[in-house]
């Protein structure tokens, strides 16, 4: 005798199937839009606060500093081993050169510009980070045709993305994602373009839970849902192995703290730890992945810390991230989603996720706080970070819209704002 | 600012305009109308009303297409704008005196063909259920969303989806062996 669960499934799926592919009526006509909130938030100069100016150079040695050891020696990105592995195509674009940046401030992000189709973008460009200004274009080569994801090493020359063919998801859910790897040569003024040998994600009703490429560019982790089960694949570059890690129940571990959020994935620069956050039983939990341990199953990764009161507080969090040295998870605070007045960007052990104190808090007026705070960037200790928020004292929306995003960069307990890109992804470094 | 633009590589093109809304809107509906259709006639049981819901939900998203703080999220809008409106029919019919179709007679004959007896069963219990019950059930069994998606498609809080689906199982589960 079937489930009561399994009835509703097989009932559901019928009812569903009486609409046939290709029965439905044509798009409606559009009615005309109604001004509600501003197209995009005011863009803000391309100068750099100059209260900031000090700060930023008081860490900038020790960051430098750090920055070197990190990425010292060469990056070892993979390359195709034989014609059938290089699905893509490689391509060279022009790279202009990028404005001299104030120290500690990464020189080159890339970011999805906004396309046609929500959540695609069918190009991405290379920007100044401290400027915004855009360096260089680049589009997926045929066939494919959208870009979905973005990852970054820690050298800020090597960056990944991940693309997709026209047309996806199909009717019956089927998605398919290649990977490319895109290299910046400043001296030359060039970003290249190369498909990566991994062999191409696909599945039925997938869904991206995060991307993220380790410090050193050697491995790419992806998390995925497939069949409401999440999965973190971790693809070795150089080598051309890859392994899985599967969520033990479906639904039992949801990777991402924010629905279709891509940053829920960090590396430590030893390459081998993989911090990740997700829905558990009792909250948000940051766990770490032991990618050199011989498990498979999602449940034997180590909890670092539980965030309960968000889960009691719905859904307004922020997605996690470990710092390159792996010694600290750098997480965004927000106490009561609907009454606070300040996000909390705090600091705990990545050992045993006890607080080490309050990086910076953000203050805003009552009812501002919408949409989820993000941290995008950490240099190696995490004393400067680059996060994403409810732009900081700004007005709530009067139709009860979201709030104004900002992008900026924390140090020394300062928020300094960094240009975004308007009704675009957030940067990746 | 100077913000020149390097070649490009592989597809060619003009570059997209950030308010060609519009075109996004169309091209969503071309992606997801087929599954958001389904949706609301697993939830409604009536082909007409549910194209009617999906259509409404298409133009309050480009009504509101600015207030899209990720176009990433345009799906779970839309999922959410098609519960609502299933929802606001249901109350229409219930003021009307019309009982929902409860897929006892299916209205054409693929319909009756692919409509299996305990299907209809299944179907016309569910119908039975209040909104956020059969709303909880549907999002979880026939879209299999995960209890975060869920909370956030319903607007309330995973430990409400929970028992909320707990409730809706064991009230179907009745109501299906009273039935029997």
């Amino acid at each position: 005798m079937s489930t009561i669960e399994d009835r509703l499934r097989a009932a559901t799926r019928a009812a569903a199937q009486t609409v046939a592919p290709g029965s439905t009526p044509p798009p409606p006509a559009l009615p005309a839009r109604q001004r509600l909130v501003p197209a995009a938030r005011p863009r803000r100069g391309p100068g750099w606060p100059g209260w900031m100016a000090p700060l930023v150079a008081a860490v900038a040695v020790t960051a430098a500093i750090a920055t070197s050891v990190v990425v010292s020696g060469a990056l070892s990105l993979g390359h195709a081993r034989s014609p059938s592995q290089a699905a893509g195509r490689t391509g060279t674009v022009a790279l202009h050169p990028a404005p001299a940046a104030p120290p500690g401030i990464p020189a080159y992000d890339v970011a999805l510009a906004p396309g046609p189709i929500a959540g695609q973008s069918t190009r991405a460009v290379v920007r100044a980070t401290a400027t915004g200004a855009v360096l260089a274009t680049v589009r997926p080569p045929r066939p494919y045709a959208t870009f979905t994801w973005a990852t970054g090493a820690a050298d800020d020359r090597t960056f990944v993305l991940a693309a997709q063919p026209a047309g996806q998801p199909t009717a019956s859910g089927r998605v398919v994602m290649k990977f490319f790897a895109l290299r910046l040569d400043p001296a030359a003024g060039t970003a290249k373009l190369t498909g990566l040998p991994t062999p191409t994600v696909s599945g039925t009703w997938i869904q991206g839970q995060g991307l993220a490429l380790s410090p050193d560019g050697r491995k790419l982790a992806v998390a995925v849902s497939r069949a409401a089960r999440s999965v973190i694949e971790v693809f070795d570059l150089a080598g051309g192995s890859s392994r899985e890690w599967k969520a033990t129940l479906p639904g039992g571990t949801v990777i991402g703290t924010t629905l279709l959020g891509v940053n829920a994935l960090s590396w430590a620069a030893d390459g081998r730890t993989l911090a990740f956050d997700a829905y558990g039983p009792a909250g948000v939990e940051v766990r770490a992945l032991d990618t050199a341990a011989p498990a498979t199953s999602l449940s034997t990764s180590r909890l670092i810390m539980t965030f309960r009161h968000w889960r009691t507080t719905g859904s307004l969090s922020g997605s996690a991230l470990i710092t390159p040295d792996g010694a600290k998870i750098i997480a965004m605070e927000v106490p009561s989603p609907r009454t606070a007045t300040q996000i909390r960007v705090r600091q705990f052990s990545a050992i045993d996720g006890k607080s080490l104190g309050v990086l910076a808090t953000l203050h805003y007026r009552r009812g501002a706080i919408t949409g989820w705070p993000d941290v995008l960037w950490s240099n190696p200790s995490g004393s400067q970070l680059i996060i994403s928020t409810t732009k900081p004292g700004a007005a709530p929306s009067k139709n009860g819209g979201l709030t104004p995003r900002e992008i900026g960069m924390v140090t020394g307990g300062h928020f300094a704002p960094l240009p975004g890109i308007p009704g675009g992804q957030e940067p990746v470094w | 600012m100077n913000t020149p633009h390097g070649d490009v590589v592989g597809l060619s093109g003009s570059l997209d305009r950030p308010d060609d809304s519009e075109n996004a809107v169309i091209d969503l509906y071309r992606m997801h109308v087929l599954g958001l259709t389904r949706l609301a006639i697993v939830m409604l049981g009536d082909r007409a009303t549910a194209e009617d819901v999906v259509q409404d939900a298409f133009c309050g998203l480009y009504t509101h297409w600015r207030r899209l703080s990720d176009p990433a999220k345009a799906l779970p809008y839309l999922r959410s704008s098609v519960l609502n409106g299933c929802r606001n029919h249901r109350r229409r019919w219930h003021r009307a005196g019309r009982e929902p179709t409860g897929w006892e007679n299916a209205e054409s004959a693929e319909s009756a063909v692919l409509l299996a007896e305990e299907h209809r069963q299944v179907l016309a219990g569910l119908q039975v259920l209040p909104a956020r019950q059969r709303e909880a059930l549907v999002l979880r069994f026939y879209l299999e969303l995960a209890e975060p998606e869920i909370a956030q498609t319903m607007g309330i809080s995973q430990g409400t989806v929970k028992s909320t689906t707990s409730r809706a199982l064991a009230t179907l589960g009745r109501i299906l062996r009273e039935e029997t």
